[in-house]
């Protein structure tokens, strides 16, 4: 009886532990490469960006206590168009008039500068633990995600439009073409770049 | 009769070790459960974001660079007291007992893995950007001289690979900061200033039609 009884125990146990461990992954992943690009992008409009991130953590059957945490930060986002994007055919020259395809404004790059991050308040109860890094660096990529998941509500391509066209303009202007017409390629769908 | 006493007596014994290591095993079970916080699962609120700041830039980027950089501090007890101390209270966390037993002379260390992108070439809002045209068949581009434009970073590009103890937030910043500033002296030993000034000729070249010459000059 006793024996019975042990042996289940160490099954319960041996179960219990065997749950906790984790999958392997065994696909193995493309890795990325990292090299230097030649690239011709104009950046016409810069965004600054500031956000607040709220995160409430409540407890549950199993976890005695709540956690909030309220951290601010800021992000600047770059439009612009790809110059290197310009083919022979986009440009045409009569006379003195100039006609330009102009590829459509994009967002070019995303930074959220380190010194902008702040954690404003960080409340934590029962016996939950603090919030770690790790964690606070998993809240912040939310709040990343959010920022540019939004940014097409903001007007930005639109400025990054005006300022190219701005800047086309004077430069052939410069050139003495009396008539410079810009045009825009359609926009296609184009995701954030990641830093 | 005393041989069969004393097997009762360790079969009890037994029993009651065995029982306190379960009860041992369950509240361990209760911490982990409550101290191991899944990052995944929780999500943010809804907040909205606020537009604080729209400059007009004019930023023409010829070279790209990405680098991953890792950046670590570690800090070690000063004191035996220091030590006694600290590791009698990482062995009453059952998340740091593994570093009390694996590392007793650390007091907290941290590494963290920075992926960033470098944006270099030429601040066409610069003064010293000029078109000239001197013939009707030469133009003169005068063009600042290449810089580093963005130093991008994010937290998405960001992982923490090793935390040990308790990390304030300006000590992460200065720590992402220092990646930072790495990746600007491993990208500036390249030396890729006359690429981004190829690229910008050829660029430019580019956009200015026949019969046009042209002739640059980087002040």
């Amino acid at each position: 009886m006793f024996y019975s009884r042990l042996l289940l125990i160490i099954t319960i146990c041996s179960f219990t532990m065997l749950m906790s461990c984790d999958e392997t992954d065994d696909n193995i992943r493309n890795v990325e490469i990292y090299s230097i690009k030649d690239i011709g992008v104009l950046s016409t409009c810069e965004y600054t960006i500031s956000k607040v991130i709220e995160l409430k953590d409540r407890a549950s059957w199993y976890k005695f206590g709540d956690r909030d945490i309220l951290m601010s930060c800021k992000a600047k986002i770059e439009a612009g168009v790809r110059l290197d994007e310009l083919k022979n055919e986009d440009i045409k020259v009569d006379g003195k008039r100039i006609k330009i395809l102009l590829p459509y404004p994009e967002i070019l790059s995303f930074d959220m500068d380190p010194q902008s991050i702040k954690t404003e308040l960080e409340s934590v109860n029962g016996l939950r633990s603090t919030f770690s890094q790790e964690e606070k660096n998993n809240i912040l990529r939310q709040g990343e995600e959010s920022i540019k998941a939004n940014m097409g509500r903001t007007q930005i391509l639109k400025q990054a439009k005006e300022n190219a066209r701005v800047f086309i303009e004077n430069f052939y202007k410069e050139l003495n073409f009396e008539e410079v017409i810009i045009e825009f390629k359609k926009p296609h769908e184009k995701e954030i770049p990641s830093s | 009769m005393n041989l069969k006493n004393h097997m009762k007596k360790k079969f009890h014994l037994l029993r009651r070790i065995l029982a306190l290591l379960i009860l041992g095993f369950v509240v361990w079970l209760i911490f982990k459960a409550c101290r191991s916080e899944d990052v995944d699962h929780f999500k943010i609120e809804r907040t909205p974001m606020r537009v604080e700041r729209i400059r007009n830039i004019v930023h023409l980027a010829t070279i790209s660079y990405q680098d991953e950089v890792v950046v670590d501090s570690i800090e070690y007890y000063k004191s035996g007291s220091e030590k006694f101390a600290g590791t009698l209270s990482k062995m009453t966390d059952l998340d740091d007992i593994k570093h009390a037993i694996s590392d007793p002379y650390v007091k907290r260390k941290i590494a963290l893995i920075v992926q960033g992108k470098i944006e270099y070439g030429f601040d066409l809002q610069n003064p010293v950007y000029q078109l000239k045209k001197m013939t009707d068949s030469l133009m003169q581009v005068t063009l600042p001289q290449p810089e580093i434009l963005v130093i991008a970073t994010s937290p998405s590009g960001t992982r923490v690979f090793l935390e040990n103890g308790t990390w304030k937030d300006y000590e992460i910043q200065y720590l992402k900061e220092k990646s930072k500033q790495q990746m600007k002296r491993d990208f500036e030993a390249l030396h890729m200033e006359s690429q981004a000034k190829q690229n910008i000729e050829h660029l430019i070249r580019q956009l200015i039609p026949a019969p046009y010459n042209v002739k640059f000059i980087y002040k």
